[in-house]
């Protein structure tokens, strides 16, 4: 490396630095290292599954719920329609009763007018 | 289920390509599913994914914490990895972005806080050397990438080649930041290295 300019007073600092940086080589480090990763890799897994689940149900889910929301629309619509044609049945039924009986009221009215010129000298 | 996975005993002395037949053995037991063919995959691969985010994070705790979101970010990605690739490349590179996504977080920590937490990092009886504390905090002043450079070449003993492949840059690049680093050293810890 004399392109560099490392000196054997830098193997010194090399040293020093490889001391400052160096992997533990104690064994069962490694072995708790590896049940550490190991048990996050099952732990995400076991997350990941719960998630790839409510993936599988969500379509079913959503495709169930767009049902329910249609048959209650649908629902709510002829309730609707059959509300507002019983209402307008009352109004129109109400008003007719009372046109007859408008109609009805002048009739005698008028009878009793014809009647009274016809019998006037 | 019934998997073929091999010992991990069978492991320990192996020549590179063996190694890399043992780690394609893995690699698709693991695609298939088996908890123990990954395992067995960290096992053979930590302590050099160890090495790699040691030397681009600050502090022991960091690297571990690095080392184990690159495991969860490979076995997430196993399925789409091509077994017929070297495992440990692909492993590598992940390691180096995982350990970069972790410096980007501690970067927007606040500054005391950070060399607060390294001087607490690792401690060691050896701390009150003179020549470790300095290089220790000369070594946070480097770039990112001329530390990572450094450490990994005069710690791991990473080629400049297999370190322009793990940082992904060109291998002159690898050269000239390490020895920029070098030079920085030098420069940062002259006052030390002149006393007698």
């Amino acid at each position: 490396m004399t392109h560099d300019h490392w000196t054997p007073a830098d193997e010194e600092l090399s040293a020093a630095l490889r001391d400052l940086y160096a992997a533990p080589d104690d064994e069962s480090y490694w072995s708790a290292l590896e049940a550490r990763i190991t048990a996050a890799v099952a732990a995400r897994d076991r997350e990941s599954s719960w998630w790839s689940v409510l993936a599988e149900v969500a379509p079913q889910g959503l495709t169930a719920a767009a049902a329910v929301l249609l048959a209650a629309t649908i629902t709510l619509a002829y309730t609707s329609r059959v509300q507002a044609r019983s209402a307008s049945v009352s109004v129109l039924s109400g008003a007719a009763a009372s046109a007859e009986s408008v109609a009805l009221a002048g009739s005698v009215g008028d009878g009793d007018l014809t009647l009274h010129h016809l019998l006037s000298p | 289920m019934l998997l073929d996975v091999p010992a991990a005993s069978s492991f320990a002395v192996s020549a590179p390509d063996e190694r890399a037949a043992n780690d394609r053995a893995l690699v698709l037991a693991a695609q298939r599913g088996s908890p123990d063919a990954f395992a067995a995959l960290v096992r053979r691969h930590q302590r050099r994914a160890y090495a790699i985010t040691r030397a681009i994070v600050l502090s022991h705790e960091d690297a571990e914490d690095a080392l184990q979101e690159g495991f969860l970010n490979a076995h997430q990605a196993l399925q789409r990895f091509r077994p017929e690739q070297p495992f440990g490349a692909w492993l590598h590179r992940i390691m180096t972005n995982a350990a970069l996504d972790l410096v980007r977080r501690r970067r927007v920590r606040d500054a005391d806080e950070l060399s607060e937490s390294l001087s607490y990092a690792t401690p060691d009886p050896a701390e009150s050397l003179e020549l470790r504390d300095r290089l220790r905090d000369a070594v946070t002043r480097l770039p990112d990438r001329q530390r990572a450079v450094l450490v990994m070449h005069d710690v791991e003993g990473f080629t400049h080649g297999e370190i322009g492949r793990v940082l992904d840059i060109p291998e002159g690049t690898a050269r000239s930041d390490l020895h920029h680093a070098r030079a920085m050293l030098r420069r940062l810890l002259t006052d030390l290295r002149s006393i007698p």
